[in-house]
């Protein structure tokens, strides 16, 4: 990437902490339209409080965030999902106790002109037919790999721009977790720019951009996958 | 039998409407309003205003009542109180909405004065048009009431079925985090939910005022009948509730067909049906738990308390014997010794009043501060004790100590039971089981003629000891405050005991203390028993205060305005029940004293506006200023030697 090209999302030394405890320190990244960055790191190393920090869901004690240009920091969840910055959570952030079909609704009713809803809509059921033949099931009825297509379906219709995804393959089986993988493809081909947390470090890897490796909070390592790939790999064999 | 069925209908409107509004705003924000029937008051008084004394058109005053006034109140209320409680304990909310229902009808005296409210009319004017239906005679009041409630439950069908704000609701309700992810505020769909359940509200007020007397009591008498809908509802369907407030209404009438109308079963059991029916209902629903806020934080408490009370604990213990006992040297030497001799009789009256009154509030401390549960029914086990006194010692001939040892093993035995039925259902559920117990009680119990004794009760005299007359206000005055330290005595080493660390751990978190070995159900029902007796014998006590056991003194409603003093003051803290006690006796005299007539509800006000307080200071008062006060002494300390400046914790703070 060139350096005169502005980041869509711009990460400046973000901390994070609960209480007297630091969870994430002085962690610094930048991602470009349709490219995905990949943060890794073993449980606890906070990469779960950093992709709540950049989405709003916690208030950082250090650091900014910028959007576009525009300094976003600490700004509410809510207002962050409208500018287009989505988190699909580790628990897949759906409504369990909606139809599929109200899900989509909620996503399509921020962000997307009333007129392009339908056009939206269509598009994601057709990426994803199964939620078509389920519009009315309950979302928590779905099992654990409709639910994380319908987690991305929503984020997909909600026109976010960047989305930032929480450990995706959790408790999925391996073809699904493919399947997923293809729908984030598809997602960054679409112009859609990538924040990936994820412990599935081989796929992760060959999927991302950039490489950002967490150890208790700090970035141990960064640079492009193929850099890295080697350290990664070793410090992860290492933690294990 | 037609005629039972159509008056229940008319009756059961007015609960469904006020039960589906109850349950809106439950499911929306888990706060659980008891002000609903004070808000209801506070848009009928607006109503009637405007229809009556201003004499505007009676439906042009509904619409603005209802349409505008109740949803811009829906939304102050929101902003003022209940979007700060979205993080509090259950405790805590409930205390707040307490405080509203204390403070609404108080405040709306003020604004609108003392004068009677006779002969409401409603939206049919004063002279309703009669109808004919089924044999039965009903005015077009009545055929408004069975309308409007068709139309709410159409309505509230429509709009979460097939409207946006519908959507948002069950969005908000099923995920408040996944909702702030789409871009939705959660604090707004709440804030819409709280104008449309003043709506509710206000609709069901308005619709009351030519059915019922115009004044607080008989308003909030029958919102709270609409509880019993709410608990069959399980707080969530909308549906339930207004099937349920029609089952109340339909039962509260169809029974009176079944007794014969001179019996005096008859006058208990007929206000005492929506309590039996919350009753059954809890029962029916015994699996149901509260699934929001029962294992909450900290219970009526914050965790930085708990925090603050074991570095209180290890500061204590690093103190000389002398400075720990000095701050009970100072109130044994200003309670023992000043105020008897500084006091006149009338004031040394009032002080004996409030520590009378200040024992009964240790039950708080007891159930609610250390316990974490809220109880409603502590002025009615009061009741309870002083009623027994009354028999025990007037009746019986007992001796007094006997008497008033047993009438607190009587509100004791009371107190278990009610436990039994409702701690294992969740905080929010003893409250309305005792709220609904309280209720029962003074329909069922209290007004039976050997208690009540033609409204002047059964006499109670202070006992003697030997030269000692205890009628004397000194010796009253000394023996209230030797009961009171002994009770206060019993609370301080429950609170030092194991079984005090154990229900801190239970308030702390049930479940982790169920994995300690600890059982939370058990203590629970300890806790109340202890409450029960505490609040028992302090209800002995106040009749022997009065001459007299008079049930009425020990109403469900004066109780919620005793929990909102104690509130205010500290429900953890034993001198904050000794202030809140000679506070609720003095405080009103020096009102009346100071200031006219038209400022007699003042004291009220501030009560219930002190509990409202409660959602930013949880610990009250005294606590408060406690805080305070060491923090000024550290800024002291810190000046007198000039060290550097100490660094607060920083801590984090969510987001939204």
């Amino acid at each position: 990437m060139s350096a005169e090209v502005r980041a869509l999302l711009e990460v400046r030394g973000l901390s994070v902490a609960y209480g007297a405890a630091p969870a994430v320190t002085r962690v610094s990244f930048e991602l470009h339209t349709g490219t995905a960055v990949v943060v890794l790191g073993p449980n606890g190393a906070g990469k779960s409080s950093l992709a709540r920090a950049i989405t709003g869901l916690v208030r950082p004690t250090e650091g900014t965030v910028h959007f576009d240009g525009v300094d976003v920091t600490g700004m509410a969840a809510h207002r962050l999902a409208r500018r287009g910055i989505a988190l699909v959570p580790e628990d897949r952030g759906i409504f369990r106790g909606l139809s599929v079909m109200d899900n989509l609704r909620m996503a399509l009713r921020n962000g997307v002109p009333r007129e392009r809803r339908d056009a939206s809509l269509d598009r994601v059921l057709t990426l994803f037919p199964v939620l078509g033949s389920r519009r009315r099931q309950i979302a928590g009825t779905l099992s654990g790999g409709e639910q994380q297509m319908l987690a991305l379906a929503r984020v997909l219709a909600g026109e976010a721009r960047v989305l930032v995804v929480d450990e995706p393959s959790l408790g999925l089986a391996p073809q699904i977790v493919d399947r997923v993988y293809d729908v984030l493809r598809t997602v960054r081909e679409a112009g859609i720019s990538l924040v990936l947390i994820e412990q599935f470090v081989e796929r992760a890897l060959d999927f991302a951009d950039d490489a950002c490796m967490l150890s208790h909070g700090r970035v141990e390592l960064h640079g492009p996958p193929r850099e890295v790939r080697d350290e990664i790999l070793k410090s992860y064999l290492q933690t294990a | 039998m037609s005629a039972y069925i159509i008056s229940g209908l008319v009756l059961g409107s007015i609960y469904a409407i006020a039960a589906t509004g109850l349950v809106l705003t439950y499911k929306s924000s888990r706060i659980f309003n008891f002000g609903h029937g004070a808000i209801a008051f506070l848009i009928a008084r607006m109503y009637y205003q405007m229809a009556q004394v201003w004499h505007w058109n009676s439906w042009v005053s509904a619409a603005l009542s209802i349409l505008v006034f109740a949803p811009l109140f829906g939304v102050f209320l929101w902003g003022f109180l209940f979007r700060h409680l979205t993080n509090s304990s259950q405790v805590v909310r409930l205390v707040a909405t307490i405080g509203l229902f204390v403070a609404i009808p108080a405040v709306a005296q003020l604004i609108f004065g003392y004068d009677a409210t006779l002969n409401t009319v409603g939206l049919a004017g004063a002279n309703p048009a009669l109808y004919h239906v089924f044999g039965v005679t009903l005015n077009l009041d009545q055929v408004l009431v069975l309308g409007f409630a068709v139309a709410v439950a159409v309505g509230m069908f429509a709009v979460m079925r097939f409207t946006t704000f519908g959507l948002l609701i069950r969005a908000v309700v099923d995920s408040a985090t996944v909702s702030r992810l789409v871009g939705t505020d959660p604090q707004r769909v709440s804030m819409g939910t709280w104008a449309l359940g003043a709506m509710l509200a206000g609709l069901a007020g308005v619709l009351l005022v030519p059915l019922v007397t115009l004044d607080v009591d008989s308003f909030n008498i029958l919102v709270v009948a609409s509880f019993a809908a709410v608990v069959l509802a399980r707080m969530d369907n909308l549906l339930l509730a207004f099937v349920g407030g029609l089952v109340v209404g339909l039962a509260q009438q169809i029974v009176t067909k079944f007794i014969p109308s001179d019996s005096v079963v008859l006058k208990g059991i007929v206000p005492s049906m929506p309590f039996i029916l919350l009753v059954i209902f809890l029962l029916f629903w015994g699996s149901a738990r509260e699934t929001v806020g029962s294992r909450a934080q900290a219970m009526g408490v914050n965790p930085e308390a708990e925090h603050d009370d074991v570095a209180a604990g290890a500061r204590r213990r690093q103190r000389s014997r002398v400075r720990s006992l000095m701050p009970l040297a100072v109130w044994a030497v200003l309670l023992g010794g000043a105020f008897p001799l500084l006091l006149s009789n009338f004031w040394l009256g009032l002080a004996s009043e409030g520590l009378v009154i200040g024992t009964i509030f240790l039950s708080f401390t007891v159930i609610t501060g250390q316990a974490g549960i809220i109880s409603l029914g502590q002025s009615t086990l009061a009741g309870v004790g002083a009623i027994a006194v009354g028999q025990f010692a007037t009746e019986f001939h007992w001796p007094m100590l006997l008497a008033v040892l047993l009438a607190g093993a009587t509100a004791a035995t009371l107190g278990v039971m009610v436990a039994l039925i409702s701690v294992r259902l969740g905080d929010l559920y003893v409250a309305l089981t005792t709220l609904g117990m309280g209720l029962l009680l003074e329909n069922m119990i209290y007004t039976v003629g050997r208690f009540d004794n033609f409204s002047i009760g059964v006499a109670v005299t202070p006992p003697k000891l030997g030269p000692i007359d205890f009628s004397g206000k000194i010796a009253f005055y000394l023996l209230a405050l030797f009961v009171f330290s002994a009770c206060a005595l019993v609370v301080w080493n429950l609170k030092r005991s194991s079984t005090g660390l154990e229900l801190a751990a239970v308030r702390s978190d049930a479940v982790r203390a169920t994995t300690l070995g600890i059982r939370p159900w058990r203590l629970k029902v300890s806790a109340f028993a202890i409450a029960a007796f505490i609040a028992g014998v302090g209800g002995s006590m106040l009749a022997m205060y009065q001459f007299r056991a008079l049930p009425s003194n020990y109403a469900t409603i004066t109780g919620l305005v005793w929990f909102a003093v104690v509130a205010t003051l500290g429900l953890r803290s034993i001198p904050a029940a000794l202030i809140a006690g000679i506070t609720f006796s003095i405080f009103p005299q020096i009102i009346s004293d100071h200031l006219s007539q038209s400022w007699q509800t003042l004291p009220t006000a501030l009560f219930g506006l002190g509990a409202i307080a409660v959602a930013r200071h949880p610990d009250g008062v005294v606590a408060m200023h406690a805080a305070q006060f060491r923090w000024l002494r550290r800024k002291v300390v810190h000046l007198l030697h000039h060290a550097p400046p100490v660094a607060e914790s920083v801590t984090e703070v969510p987001a939204a």
